[in-house]
């Protein structure tokens, strides 16, 4: 087992701030420095489009998201469009894959994690064998999108809905997802599921499956970080 | 001179897009420098350059979907190659990279960290992914032309105007009503090689069949969409086939013992139950107690890792008037005959009136289709994923058969198993056999039923 970086700053993260942290992350575990590092946290409402978004996804024009208080950011990652805001667990994974990078297998591992969780609350989530994510049903949980850093660190990650507002979905069809839904864990255990219970459940369960162990856990983020050359 | 190959992304993938090329022809390249960019399905990656040198010549170009191993490009070298070298950095080792890099991008060279016994892991799938459809390069979408109105696309659609070849005039190259009213006059566009509109947002599965050009239907044809079921189906089969390695086997069954007894209790089941009793409780009966026997058929691979499940969740194969559809009848390994027989007429039930409810259609741990309604005698069906095997239980007849060297008639079935070879192997799949057809030729079921 190797030992991980936690970082698990308080409130809400701006999404430029979190992108660039995690390509500084990446890069630096790219130059072989540093741990693999699971960040968790939340964003203030935002919505990101990744490279395989399509027109038909986007619901709501990009001046009406504004108008409602969500950016709009077209980013790096695989995958379609979605939203993360406050009540939804993100979690960005910062770990080298190694020189022959299994990249659905992180994907599925990632699923793994979540599944996991949720069990511990009683929940039961399930995989789908056409997309990739958490579902409950026919209802999307927990959105997944991947990037890998040359070919070898992976970037982005998961999001779990806990107590997230999901009418924000209502702006865009979430990963392409037609005319299937969205969900939360609040909503599937008919209790408030809040991402301060559920953060420490992922973060052993990600230990568990990606066989990390996180010996430090950081509160602090630091503020200002410059806006990596990736993100547009 | 170094060939640039699309690289392999694990062992399930097996193509990928160009999304972006980082450098031009003619430029120097450094080993590991970050060349171009790839999309597999949700994973998107930079790709570092195998070589130091110049990039002389770009083959594929952006937005063309190749399978791996593909010759992307060609770098005249300086002699530095990523031959068998790691990159100069080296981060903490995972587990899977043991394997030197740089061989063979097809996943032949081993090394994986999931010890696969069979040895029809490797080989990428080779022509389908290459047909005209697949090479046809991706309509260009910049960031800013994504953001449509609802009206321009309700036009767009309305008039048969593939918003990949219009030039927007509005802010930003924004494209607006008016340029899609103009390109609507104009006419189609030719180009493209796909039909507009025909397979935008089907999956992959009915992509990657070649399209003919979109002139219109010949006389005794029809043009019909593409059901969102059917293209489920075709995805989900499509797929199935493209990860396993798929092999079969078949034995026959002699079922006259079920059919007597069948014969013997209809009515009264009938009477009681209020619905027929077939033989698919039996079998699914029979099965449950060999998947016990044989956990190993009752597994999936995850991963790298095999989950085996010593439970059984039974998937019953249904089909309906919009296509087929696998509802599972849940905690299998719990029921007798009768709890079968009536949680099974319930899902096929409420299959074909389409009232199951969503998590009555997942985690499934084995499936049994029965075509044998339909007359068909012997089947080879696909692997519903991420199962290991599913079985094939056909038409029950009457038949010719030799007992103690006289020919005898009796009520016979053949039960045939497709199974995943990577997780299974022949002897295991024919002792699992075995033992469905020793329960159902010695079982005595008539207790089961209560009648």
């Amino acid at each position: 087992m190797r030992s991980g970086l936690l970082i698990r700053p308080a409130g809400t993260i701006p999404y430029a701030d979190a992108n660039a942290r995690m390509h500084e992350l990446a890069e630096a575990r790219l130059r072989g420095e540093g741990q693999d590092t699971l960040i968790l946290l939340e964003h203030p409402p935002v919505y990101t489009a990744g490279r395989t978004s399509k027109d038909e996804d986007v619901v709501w024009t990009e001046e009406r998201m504004r108008a409602a208080g969500a950016e709009l950011h077209f980013i790096d990652r695989g995958g379609s469009l979605t939203f993360h805001g406050p009540g939804q667990l993100v979690g960005y994974p910062i770990v080298d894959l190694g020189s022959r990078p299994e990249a659905l297998a992180h994907v599925r591992k990632l699923e793994e994690v979540v599944i996991r969780s949720a069990e511990e609350i009683g929940v039961s989530l399930h995989r789908s064998d056409v997309q990739t994510g958490v579902w409950s049903g026919d209802r999307k949980v927990c959105a997944i999108g991947v990037r890998l850093m040359r070919m070898r660190v992976s970037l982005h990650g998961f999001a779990l809905n806990c107590t997230t507002d999901l009418t924000w979905f209502d702006a865009i069809v979430p990963c392409g997802l037609g005319h299937t839904g969205v969900t939360s864990l609040s909503e599937l255990a008919g209790r408030d599921v809040t991402v301060d219970e559920m953060a420490p459940i992922v973060a052993r369960r990600f230990g568990e499956v990606f066989d990390l162990r996180f010996e430090r856990e950081e509160r602090a983020w630091p503020s200002g970080t410059p806006a990596p050359a990736a993100a547009s | 001179m170094t060939s640039v190959k699309m690289p392999q992304l694990g062992e399930t993938v097996v193509e990928g897009t160009i999304l972006k090329w980082l450098k031009a022809e003619g430029d120097p390249v450094e080993l590991d420098e970050p060349l171009f960019e790839i999309s597999t399905d949700k994973v998107d990656t930079e790709v570092p350059s195998v070589a130091s040198g110049t990039l002389t010549k770009i083959i594929v170009p952006e937005g063309t979907t190749v399978s791996v191993g593909t010759e992307l490009a060609v770098i005249e070298g300086d002699g530095a190659e990523a031959g068998t070298a790691e990159p100069s950095s080296q981060p903490a080792a995972a587990p899977a990279e043991a394997a030197p890099a740089g061989t063979a991008p097809d996943g032949s060279s081993g090394g994986s960290s999931a010890p696969a016994p069979a040895p029809t892991t490797v080989a990428p799938t080779p022509a389908p992914m290459t047909t005209a459809a697949q090479a046809a390069p991706l309509p260009d979408r910049g960031p800013r032309s994504q953001i449509l109105s609802p009206l321009v696309r309700r036009l767009a659609s309305e008039h048969g105007v593939d918003l990949s070849t219009v030039q927007g005039t509005g802010t930003g190259g924004r494209i607006t009503k008016n340029d899609v009213l103009a390109a609507a006059a104009a006419g189609p566009a030719p180009a493209a090689g796909t039909a507009p509109g025909a397979v935008a947002g089907a999956p992959a599965a009915f992509q990657g069949a070649p399209v003919p050009a979109p002139a219109g239907v010949a006389g005794g044809e029809e043009v019909v969409p593409v059901p969102r079921v059917r293209a489920l189906i075709a995805e989900h089969m499509k797929r199935s086939l493209e990860i396993s390695a798929r092999a079969w086997n078949a034995v026959e069954v002699n079922m006259e013992n079920v059919a007597r007894l069948r014969e013997r209790k209809k009515e009264a089941f009938k009477a009681r139950e209020g619905f027929g009793l077939t033989y698919m409780p039996f079998v699914t009966r029979a099965v449950t107690e060999a998947l016990l026997a044989y956990p190993m058929v009752n597994s999936e691979l995850r991963g790298d890792q095999i989950v085996v499940k010593h439970y059984v969740n039974m998937g019953i194969a249904v089909s309906y008037d919009e296509g087929l559809i696998v509802p599972v009848l849940k905690g299998a390994d719990t029921m007798n005959l009768l709890g079968m027989a009536r949680g099974i007429n319930d899902l096929a039930t409420r299959a074909r009136a389409k009232a199951l409810k969503p998590d009555e259609i997942h985690g499934g741990t084995f499936t049994i289709t029965n075509p044998g309604p339909f007359g068909s005698l012997i089947s080879v069906p696909i692997i519903n994923q991420p199962e290991s095997a599913i079985l094939g239980f056909d038409t029950v007849e009457k038949r010719p058969v030799v007992i103690d060297d006289a020919i005898a008639i009796r009520h016979m079935v053949y039960l045939s198993l497709s199974w995943d070879h990577r997780l299974i192997d022949g002897a295991l799949a024919s002792q699992f056999l075995s033992r469905v057809k020793q329960n159902l030729e010695t079982w005595d079921f008539a207790e089961d039923l209560a009648l």
